[in-house]
């Protein structure tokens, strides 16, 4: 991995918007299938929402069952980061992680990959398209396109149609730990003792996760940012189990569920993720349940059938137009309620990996004209 | 417990025009957690509860027993109202 400006580079293979947790699966697969990849991020290293956010647990990576939903990269970065067995909760499965962690070992897996260039501090600033493809980005020109962006923003700079999440199904939160915290999250009688007093303040509801220590916990904050302070003096005066509570968080900020989703040869819907349809070239498997969340912090679960998965089809990733824009993460091809399920960590890296080996073979396969059927 | 039938008459009242869809059956011994109820509806009913009748439910009344259904509900504000303790 060479660490160096963007400007006056060659001609790489694929670039990769975005190093979260879909941008970081990305480049790391596309590289390793042979391709010269660029991997460009705002930010000043590796990690995005899983290294910045707050947030301490991996959803997505299992079945009901609590068997891996996909091998590969996801699995294989994720046993990297693990320090514990995952996590049982109600249905699903979450696996507790370090945020610095997630940094740490992504930046060790990007500087494993052979031919990786990394741009970090790297916004995206020009993606130009001829002739129905992107054929630069920034000041280099490429073959193909992956963005892990969140928000779609190469698809917003190319004008490409996007699909958005609004806040009424996936409301920002504000994100934070929480430490000397004696509760159990998986008690429904022990979240009502900490809801009903915030309710009585007229302050919006706390969702809380596990930690990595037992007397810590993730909150999430359905309410704007400068109200934390006081639902922590609340939680202290008023609930059982937090009366030395307190946040090692410096400052509080709204973190988005989702986002923009590029419209793919394939729209993932909410009824094939609730049916758990399979498709002929289907490359990753979910099974997070349908997760909305509406501003007043209350969430609605929508499960699959017990033990199912559905597929993600490879056409999912693959953009309308241009046919060589690929997405991953938050921005593949699904409609609100779709992406209300695959937006989850885990999730995300199972589609980056598979994202940079389609951009790959379509690499590989010297397409260049619309239609040009790709490997799965 | 003419007391419990009036309050519980009020809970349901709310129940059918708050949180149970038009024509859905809920009388005082329908299971809230069976029927859907998650903490935030639950906390819309205690927040209902302690405005009509006045009451500060106390953390150690948020128990299974107290909120499995509109009766017992309604037996927890009764003696709340009596300022009983809770029964052992």
């Amino acid at each position: 991995m060479n660490d160096r400006p963007a400007a006056d580079f060659p001609a790489c293979d694929i670039a990769v918007v975005g190093s979260g947790a879909a941008g970081l699966a990305a480049a790391v697969s596309a590289a390793r299938a042979g391709c010269t990849t660029r991997l460009i991020d705002p930010r000043a290293g590796p990690g995005g929402t899983a290294g910045f956010s707050g947030l301490t647990t991996l959803c997505g990576l299992f079945d009901e069952a609590g068997d891996w939903l996909n091998g590969g990269f996801s699995r294989e970065f994720a046993e990297a980061l693990a320090e514990g067995p995952p996590v049982r909760q109600g249905r699903v499965w979450l696996l507790p992680y370090q945020p610095e962690r997630f940094r740490t070992r992504a930046a060790e897996f990007l500087a494993g990959a052979p031919g990786l260039t990394v741009h970090w501090g790297t916004p995206l600033g020009r993606v130009q398209v001829e002739d129905g493809h992107i054929v630069q980005l920034n000041d280099f020109p490429v073959r193909a396109v992956i963005d892990c962006s969140g928000t779609a923003e190469v698809a917003r700079l190319a004008g490409i149609p996007c699909l958005a999440t609004d806040e009424i199904t996936q409301a920002p939160a504000v994100i934070f730990p929480l430490h000397g915290v004696r509760h159990d999250c998986s008690s429904p009688l022990a979240n009502l003792r900490l809801l009903l007093p915030l309710a009585r303040a007229g302050l919006p509801p706390l969702h809380l996760q596990p930690g990595r220590e037992p007397d810590t916990v993730t909150a999430k904050f359905s309410g704007p940012p400068a109200q934390v302070e006081e639902v922590i003096t609340v939680l202290r005066r008023e609930v059982t189990g937090f009366a030395h509570c307190s946040s090692p968080a410096r400052e509080f900020h709204c973190t988005p569920r989702a986002g923009r989703m590029i419209l793919g040869r394939h729209l993932l819907s909410g009824s094939e993720v609730l049916t758990a349809q399979k498709f002929a070239d289907g490359v990753v498997r979910g099974a997070w349940p349908v997760e909305q969340w509406n501003a007043a912090g209350q969430c609605r679960l929508r499960y699959l059938p017990a033990g199912a998965y559905y597929d993600i089809p490879a056409r999912a990733l693959q953009a309308a137009e241009p046919r060589n824009l690929f997405m991953a993460g938050k921005t593949i091809s699904a409609d609100v309620d779709a992406i209300a399920s695959a937006r989850v960590m885990g999730c995300c890296l199972a589609t980056g990996a598979a994202a940079g080996q389609l951009a790959a073979a379509w690499v590989r396969s010297g397409a260049d004209s619309p239609g040009t059927p790709i490997a799965r | 417990m003419s007391e419990i039938l009036a309050v519980e008459a009020r809970l349901l009242e709310f129940l059918r025009t708050e949180r149970f869809s038009a024509g859905r059956d809920i009388t005082a011994e329908t299971d809230l957690v069976a029927s859907g109820f998650d903490s935030l509806a639950m906390v819309s009913l205690l927040m209902f509860v302690e405005k009509s009748f006045g009451l500060w439910i106390p953390q150690n009344e948020l128990t299974g027993e107290n909120l499995q259904n509109p009766h017992s509900l309604a037996a927890m504000v009764v003696r709340l109202l009596h300022n009983q303790p809770p029964v052992a």
